[in-house]
């Protein structure tokens, strides 16, 4: 009796997030993407976010026309999965046909792109901590370094060698942003009467650098160099849906 | 000699500086506080003027308490020009000083000199009947770009009425200024600020602006309608009046100023917030009407940013052109155009603004207007499309890739809270190396273990040294108890524990003579060897009642170059 009022009482729980993205998935494929973005922006506040939950708010946002929603989502759920294959069709989409700028990525992001984010922090630190206990322990005990010892200290140093351009190449690719505003130019100044030196598209991808006075320093794709505001752009990395650009009442 | 002095006679008016005489004489010669006089500038000279004067208006100095007009001028026989400037004597008595000026004529300027004049003072208790203009304004430091409002009041007389004015203007470079009119309402409420009734008094208002910081000067003029009675009946005539105050302008502070603060300053208030249609629909524009109050440079403000959002496509505000414009309100438009549908709010509208009496930036927020969006979002992108310059086969197998791959059937994932690790990149750092340094502190212990045990004499001293410190710590305690046994057990504890390090040997075996082999320094070795006597004779020679505790400096010696030797 009380196993069946466990089950009972887990589909009773499960039952509205099956069929809030039942409801989402098939408004998506009915055409109505503000439907299915209300459903999915509903379990990602309930649930958290997936790489695929993401992907799919991207589609709905570029449906929409929200081209910066859209490539925040999908930029967001490659830093989660970084194989997730609808975000890298939105993005390939978004730059070969919808007019997206996006800086090439380096080698070691390339590299890096074979596995997850994560992933790369974890094996590099992984392969450090057991390259430095392995040599630390036996020195702790007293003891000289064995065969055994020797063999693992190379492997985890190889493993460390070959971790760190996937590491390096996640550090550098966090560095990046999307422009969100509509009308926003690339200033030669952080300052709000900065010269005008070239326009930016809602959806470009632009590498960051420092921030100075609510500003931030970014590179295009095309390699040109300038300050733009910092409200103007939104992280490529993070675990929330694309921030609201509406100007929010003052508590 | 005759042709030359003929030259001379022809060409002299040319060298000759031809000498202007000038008389200035005020009319009446005695004034009273207040009372109008008329001042006639008699200028003779040897050249003709070609036309009347030029710049005397502009010219005339603007004094406090003595306004001044220039009203006419007369050419009389002989290059003679009597200029007539007609003004109000202060109220002080005393002599008072009309500075000299420049008056400019078609082909000459004149200096006009300065003129002095005296006021007699009034009996007591009699009031003089003129009537007289009288600046209010605050008295505090303003700010540029401040709207500053003046009022004048004109105050009738016993034997005047002021029954109007006009070309109330400022003369000040750096003040801009603007009349207003004021609404009968408005009057009556200052009036009655000020205690005085209507019946006395009329009242003109004036917008100052400064335009630059620093000691400014607010140079005042205008002209009043008197009308005078007179025996004979009534006499109409327009005076003069002038102001000149010094005020301090600044500018507005940087510290503090918020980011989107558009030039306003003074007080003002969220008025009432309006909507065209509180249901449109999905792409159907509407208009957000926002009304600011208040007593500031509206004029000046420029009006609040609302960026697009993701809700509302938003069209630069508009307001209404100035001749409709109420001077203490302004309403701002701004089109707004619904992306999505469902019940949404309008962007919040903010407006800051420097508020000159609490010296302090504020903000003033209209609240967002909820609004109901019907209709469907429509599709404005295609998202998959295909390449037209693709090989054929190879362009539908694409498409198909792409449709599948953008149209996902499951959005199921592993779905996550925690952001990545290198979100945080300084957390994880210190972390690593708050692990580093716990290795570090692991491993320096190893080696001091190490290194420990490979000299154990080390240890060993060590522990002798504790156990004779502790020992005498006992030993001044006996003493000062004046206890013989326990002082003698003491001292000989001491020594044991030193000497017991030294010779490496168990410290209850050693007698006194092993001590003194293994410290053969000790000054005092008759000492050592009393104590150990009082201290094991019992053992084995029966009761000894020897004094030990005279012994006790030696024996303190003894341990002192005991410790010593343990510690080098």
């Amino acid at each position: 009796m009380r196993l069946i009022l466990i089950l009972l009482a887990g589909i009773a729980s499960g039952a509205p997030t099956q069929d809030r993205d039942t409801v989402a998935r098939k408004a998506y494929l009915a055409g109505d993407s503000a439907t299915a973005l209300e459903n999915w922006s509903a379990l990602v506040a309930e649930e958290g976010v997936s790489a695929a939950r993401l992907s799919a708010m991207g589609n709905a946002e570029w449906r929409l026309g929200r081209r910066g929603r859209a490539m925040v989502c999908w930029e967001r759920a490659l830093s989660l999965d970084a194989s997730d294959p609808v975000a890298r069709a939105g993005i390939i989409h978004a730059t070969a046909l919808g007019g997206i700028e996006r800086p090439r990525p380096t080698w070691q992001e390339q590299y890096a792109s074979a596995l997850n984010p994560d992933t790369w922090t974890m094996l590099t630190m992984l392969s450090f901590w057991i390259l430095v206990i392995t040599w630390a322990w036996p020195r702790l005990r007293g003891k000289k370094l064995t065969d055994t010892h020797h063999k693992l200290l190379l492997s985890a140093f190889t493993l460390l060698v070959l971790s760190i351009p996937g590491a390096w190449g996640t550090w550098t690719g966090r560095d990046r942003a999307i422009v969100r505003l509509t009308e926003e130019n690339l200033k030669l100044t952080p300052t709000a009467l900065g010269e005008y030196l070239a326009p930016l598209g809602e959806g470009d991808v632009v590498r960051t650098q420092r921030r100075l006075n609510g500003h931030i320093r970014v590179e295009l794709s095309g390699g040109q160099v300038g300050w733009v505001r910092e409200e103007a752009v939104e992280s490529a990395w993070g675990i929330t849906p694309p921030r609201s650009l509406d100007t929010p009442s003052q508590p | 000699m005759r042709k030359i002095y003929t030259w001379l006679w022809l060409l002299a008016p040319l060298f000759s500086q031809a000498a202007d005489t000038v008389t200035t004489k005020i009319i009446p010669d005695t004034l009273g506080p207040g009372e109008p006089f008329r001042m006639e500038i008699t200028v003779t000279s040897a050249d003709d003027f070609a036309g009347p004067v030029l710049r005397i208006a502009s010219e005339l100095p603007v004094l406090e308490f003595i306004p001044l007009r220039f009203s006419g001028q007369r050419f009389s026989a002989g290059n003679t020009c009597t200029l007539l400037v007609s003004g109000v004597a202060p109220e002080t008595p005393g002599e008072h000083r009309i500075p000299g000026f420049t008056a400019t004529f078609a082909v000459r300027k004149v200096e006009i000199p300065e003129t002095h004049f005296f006021v007699k003072a009034n009996k007591a208790g009699t009031t003089q009947g003129f009537a007289k203009a009288v600046l209010d304004m605050p008295d505090r430091t303003f700010y540029v770009g401040e709207t500053i409002r003046a009022l004048i009041h004109f105050n009738h007389g016993t034997a005047e009425r002021i029954t109007g004015f006009y070309g109330i203007e400022s003369r000040s470079e750096s003040i801009k200024s603007r009349s207003t009119v004021i609404n009968r309402d408005q009057e009556d409420a200052i009036e009655s600020v000020a205690g005085l009734s209507p019946e006395n008094t009329k009242l003109a208002a004036i917008e100052l602006t400064p335009t630059q910081a620093g000691e400014v000067d607010v140079r005042l003029t205008g002209m009043m309608l008197v009308e005078t009675n007179q025996g004979a009946g009534q006499l109409n005539r327009d005076r003069p009046f002038s102001f000149a105050r010094k005020i301090k302008v600044a500018h507005v502070p940087e510290k503090g100023r918020p980011a989107d603060w558009n030039g306003a300053v003074g007080s003002l208030v969220a008025g009432p917030v309006s909507l065209s249609n509180a249901k449109p629909g999905i792409g159907e524009p509407i208009t957000l009407s926002v009304t600011v109050t208040g007593s500031a440079n509206l004029d000046r403000v420029l009006a609040p940013e609302v960026p697009h959002g993701d809700l509302w496509d938003v069209m630069p505000a508009n307001d209404k052109p100035r001749t409709i414009r109420k001077d203490s309100q302004r309403t701002f438009s701004y089109t707004l155009t619904p992306r999505m549908p469902g019940n949404l709010k309008t962007p919040a509208v903010r407006l800051s603004f420097f508020n000159p009496e609490t010296k302090a930036y504020e903000r003033i927020e209209f609240a967002p207007q909820d609004v109901t969006v019907t209709g469907q979002a429509p599709e404005k992108v295609e998202l998959v499309a295909v390449d037209p310059a693709a090989a054929i086969g190879a362009t539908e197998k694409a498409a198909q890739r792409a449709t599948e791959l953008l149209n996902p059937t499951t959005t199921e994932g592993n779905t996550r809270t925690r952001p990545n690790l290198l979100a945080q990149p300084y957390t994880l750092l210190w972390s690593q190396l708050g692990l580093l340094g716990i290795l570090a502190g692991a491993l320096i212990w190893s080696a001091r273990r190490d290194w420990l045990n490979r000299h154990p004499e080390i240890l060993r001293r060590r522990m002798a040294l504790v156990a004779l410190r502790k020992a005498r710590r006992l030993l001044r305690k006996a003493e000062r108890a004046g206890d013989n046994d326990a002082h003698a057990q003491a001292g000989v504890m001491a020594l044991r524990a030193g000497a017991a390090a030294l010779v490496e040997a168990t410290d209850v075996a050693l007698t006194a003579e092993d001590i003194l082999r293994a410290m053969p320094e000790l000054m005092t070795p008759a000492s050592v060897r009393a104590l150990f006597r009082r201290a094991d004779g019992t053992r084995f020679g029966g009761t000894m009642t020897a004094e030990t505790l005279n012994l006790h400096g030696d024996i303190e010696r003894c341990l002192k170059q005991m410790e010593d030797r343990l510690c080098a």
